[in-house]
């Protein structure tokens, strides 16, 4: 190989064609998708969430938690996702038009996120999770609900402070081991109520035409 | 031992003035190139230690949840992020920037010029992985894998880049007339594509930022491009330097090395989706860069070909040198590396391994058993070539070897392991219905900690060879070597 | 800069036989060979171009933006599994479930949700022969309206139906006949869009809401639509 200018322009244009291949052209399909509106019920799905819950994703972000967690349905035959109640149905691209960042997640050291704050149904295995405080005691002690667990407790994201008065609605209720101190309290501090109002905020159940419902009907 | 090969006709010298010239050549060469090459070093050394430790932090929080989890700044999800950020912009393209410059710089016969400009280039490199590191671990990191490190840090590292890399064009450009020789077209295919891969997806990423899963699809073919080009291609040049350089042999064929070499860069481009397979991307993508990882068999068994055939008649030679032997097991990991990574892209094997700990040693695969060893072994030439004293000794040479062989071979047969157990028991439900979910997931982490263990094990092993080469380096450094003698430092008495 | 000989500082030379000893004893930098490639690497070449051609092939899904399920166009694979496959768009919900909300929006104020209509003003659809016979006559009453007095299970009622296929689609019509045909035990087959089309094609002429007697009039079809379903809606579930 002797010629410079035809080494490059080989490298390039090898590499500009993988980069239209993979990345222009499922931008073009892909890149710009809307909503799905249904006019007659004026359903729109889906819709961008704001304040506390935007907050909470940065936390989310910030506290590396798509390490151990995804935040993706797969289909049936790619695996139990579905079974597992993580959802109602696979997740396409359309349910993450607003996610900025993307939180896909890479490892499942701990279960799958998408739903949790997607309604469940009385009989659903999963009906304690959409409950915010069971989300804080799983913040502050996994241990407390799953023995072997093995995600790390978040206790920074809390606060333990004296009661004054009355106290706090939002004290955790620990107890044994991690009991603290009578007259003290242990409340969650403004990145764990943003972090939990986020994961709430979790839905990516919503009918869509290119996903249909494949929850199993029989309980 | 002698210092002349006869068996390359266009290397025949019989003048001992043009041999002499030859030598003078070389050391001019390398004392052009010791300044930035052992700074570059000095730094990837440095990353590696601090990558270990934090490896090993990450692998003990797995089993002992609680350990340092009071301080934030150590939260598992972010300790994991800064070791695989450091592990590849820290050590990796460190070792891999300073070792291309070198070869290139032997290979095209042209001194560094201004070796004072590489030097800030690697300083500014630093700041950028130091940024970066801190960005994580205080809280402003990103999510997608390897590009973790803030937006403004990777910026920093762009143009640091460029001020090392544009150097190693100069040289090539101003080669000396004759054939190319394969790990040149390796190398500046490196050099090239590693900015317009940085460029390319990080504009997309950080200044004018596509939305939604584009974000993750960017972030795939990004990270796979990194290990899959920029480590790959410059691991491969290095091998192939130092196979025939130490054996003494010409490579196997030079126009199958070229055919492999194009076929590795039209492909390698098109990888790296089978990253998503199964999520919201379109199932066209992900079949795509499956496609293209089978093809990429061929210019992988076209590359072991050629380094299996040239040391066909020198594996005697594994014994003693080094430099071989961490390149020759480099070269094998490469082709494990990619049926690993081909067999895990079907989508029925990817069921049952994604999201797991298999995905992890994919990437240490690449990155650790096959690059990381090939770099080691250019480290043992060159940088006594540079400090102009020998390693101390054969032995510190060989704990090493066996702290890293054992240290990344055990450490991935245990992920794959783990990744294995993990996945099996995540893809069925075992338990009853109307029983706690929570119980049935539980079977997936019981299954992958035992497995785990082993792989903590395996790296207090690697930290202790790596400390051992870490500590024998600095010697070096500190002109506490071995003058230089008629025998390099060899693992054993050479027959 | 390639070094001249000029250049070299030569008390460097008897430095570099002391010294760079390491650099003496390399062998020359590598060269390459020029042997032939294996037989077998074409061949194994031929077999992995062809591998991929055919997975490319299989799981492309028409490298379609909306296909997110590679099994879809499989060759051999069941794409009536259920497993979730979309090949084409396929309704979010069911007929009936379409039915409902548009029933909601639309006739709930006259028929009641209870679908028992108010005495003397609006007739019942719960057990009605109007409701549950001739898919055609159906149609014609929500397309087109009624007017004049009607006998809805023995009662009389004399008020004014509007027509519904100025402002309702074929699709909406269809649906919400087939929510009333299978809600309050009512067990009536569904009715699809296009039977609603055909029936707005041939009454198109007629610009007056229909009287009881023109409907009479209406031969009755022969045995109700079959309860079975085509691809895509689902037989709705019983309360």
């Amino acid at each position: 190989m002797k010629s410079t200018p035809l080494l490059f322009a080989g490298l390039f244009a090898s590499f500009a064609v993988a980069w239209c291949a993979v990345i222009a052209i499922p931008q073009m399909q892909i890149g710009n998708l809307q909503p799905q509106v249904d006019e007659e019920n004026a359903d729109v799905y889906p819709v961008d969430i704001s304040g506390l819950s935007e907050q909470g994703r940065q936390v989310y972000v910030a506290q590396g938690c798509g390490a151990c967690h995804t935040q993706l349905i797969r289909d049936a035959h790619m695996g139990p996702d579905i079974q597992r109640e993580w959802g109602a149905r696979r997740t396409v691209a359309r349910d993450y038009i607003y996610d900025t960042p993307v939180t896909l997640g890479s490892m499942r050291n701990g279960p799958d996120l998408s739903n949790v704050g997607a309604a469940k149904s009385e009989d659903s295995t999963r009906r304690y999770i959409n409950d915010p405080r069971w989300l804080y005691l799983e913040l502050y002690s996994p241990r407390s609900h799953e023995a072997d667990s093995i995600m790390p407790p978040y206790r920074y994201l809390f606060k333990k402070r004296k009661i004054s008065g009355e106290p706090s609605p939002e004290a955790l209720p620990l107890t044994g081991a991690n009991a603290v101190r009578s007259g003290y309290e242990v409340v969650p501090t403004a990145k764990a109520r943003a972090l939990v109002a986020f994961l709430l905020s979790l839905d990516k159940s919503h009918p869509l035409k290119e996903a249909r419902a494949t929850a199993p009907a029989a309980k | 031992m002698s210092a002349i090969s006869t068996e390359l006709p266009q290397n025949v010298l019989e003048n001992a003035e043009a041999v002499r010239l030859e030598h003078i050549e070389r050391v001019t060469i390398d004392r052009s190139a010791r300044a930035p090459v052992l700074f570059f070093y000095a730094s990837a050394v440095f990353w590696l230690l601090v990558q270990n430790a934090l490896g090993l932090i990450a692998s003990i929080k797995i089993q002992w949840p609680e350990f340092l989890s009071a301080c934030p700044v150590l939260t598992y999800g972010r300790v994991v992020a800064a070791h695989g950020n450091i592990a590849v912009y820290g050590w990796a393209s460190m070792a891999g920037l300073g070792t291309a410059l070198w070869i290139l710089a032997r290979l095209c016969r042209v001194a560094l010029p201004r070796p004072a400009l590489p030097i800030i280039g690697g300083a500014v490199w630093n700041l950028g992985v130091v940024a970066g590191t801190l960005g994580i671990l205080f809280g402003n990191g990103r999510v997608l894998p390897f590009l973790e490190f803030p937006k403004s840090a990777m910026l920093v590292l762009f143009l640091g880049y460029c001020l090392i890399a544009v150097w190693g064009i100069v040289i090539f450009l101003q080669r000396r007339p004759g054939e190319v020789f394969i790990s040149t077209l390796y190398l500046v295919a490196a050099l090239l594509w590693f900015p317009w891969l940085l460029a390319g997806s990080n504009t997309l990423l950080g200044w004018h930022g596509v939305h939604g899963v584009m974000q993750a699809v960017v972030g795939a073919w990004y990270a796979q491009n990194l290990l899959g080009v920029w480590l790959t291609a410059l691991g491969l040049g290095t091998i192939y330097y130092f196979i025939p350089k130490v054996s003494g042999k010409p490579v196997y064929s030079a126009s199958l090395a070229g055919l492999g070499f194009w076929a590795f860069i039209i492909l390698s481009g098109w990888t790296g989706m089978q990253r998503l397979s199964g999520g919201p991307v379109p199932a066209w993508l992900v079949t795509v860069s499956i496609s293209a990882t089978i093809m990429l068999l061929i210019p992988v068994v076209i590359v072991m070909v050629n380094y299996l055939l040239t040391l066909r008649e020198s594996f005697s030679l594994l014994n003693h040198s080094p430099t071989l032997r961490f390149a020759f097991f480099g070269a094998l990991s490469y082709f494990v590396a990619n049926v690993v990574f081909l067999i895990g892209s079907f989508r029925s094997v990817g069921a049952v391994t994604q999201f797991t700990w298999f995905g992890v040693a994919e990437d240490q695969l690449f990155i650790n058993a096959f690059f990381s060893m090939a770099m080691f072994g250019a480290m043992y030439y060159i940088i006594p070539r540079l400090v102009v004293a020998e390693w101390l000794s054969g032995n510190l040479i060989r704990i090493h070897y066996w702290g890293a062989a054992y240290g990344f071979g055990m450490s991935i047969v245990m992920l794959l392991a783990a990744g294995v157990a993990q996945g099996s028991a995540q893809s069925v439900i075992r338990i009853g219905e109307g029983a706690n979910p929570q119980a049935d997931f539980m079977l997936s982490v019981s299954a992958m900690l035992p497995l785990l263990i082993g792989r903590v094990m395996a790296q207090v092993l690697l930290c202790i060879g790596n400390l051992v080469f870490a500590i024998h380096f600095a010697l070096l450094l500190l002109r506490l070597g071995r003058p230089s003698a008629d025998e390099p430092t060899l693992f054993g008495a050479k027959s | 800069m390639q070094p001249e000989a000029e250049d070299i500082d030569y008390r460097e030379t008897a430095a570099v036989t002391e010294v760079h000893r390491a650099v003496q004893r390399e062998h020359p930098e590598p060269g390459a060979g020029e042997l032939e490639a294996p037989a077998w690497l074409i061949v194994l070449t031929m077999v992995l171009i062809g591998c991929a051609a055919f997975y490319l092939g299989a799981f492309s899904g028409g490298f379609s933006g909306n296909v997110f399920n590679e099994r879809v166009g499989f060759i051999g694979a069941d794409q009536a599994a259920g497993t979730g496959a979309a090949s084409a768009p396929a309704a979010p919900e069911t007929l009936a479930q379409l039915g409902k909300k548009v029933f909601a929006q639309n006739c709930v104020t006259c028929h009641q949700a209870t679908g028992l209509g108010v005495p003397g003003s609006f007739p019942p659809l719960v057990q009605s022969d109007w409701v549950l016979g001739s898919p055609k006559r159906v149609s014609m009453i929500v397309l087109k309206g009624l007017q004049g007095p009607v006998h809805v299970k023995g009662q009389v009622f004399n008020g004014a139906m509007p027509a519904w296929g100025v402002n309702l689609t074929d699709k909406k019509i269809a649906a919400v006949l087939s929510y009333v045909r299978s809600e309050w035990g009512n067990k009536a087959g569904e009715i699809t869009p296009d039977q609603v089309a055909a029936v707005r094609k041939a009454v198109a002429a007629h610009a007056e809401p229909w009287t009881e007697a023109d409907l009479l009039a209406v031969p009755v079809e022969a045995a109700a639509s079959p309860a079975a379903a085509t691809s895509g809606t689902a037989v709705p579930a019983k309360k």
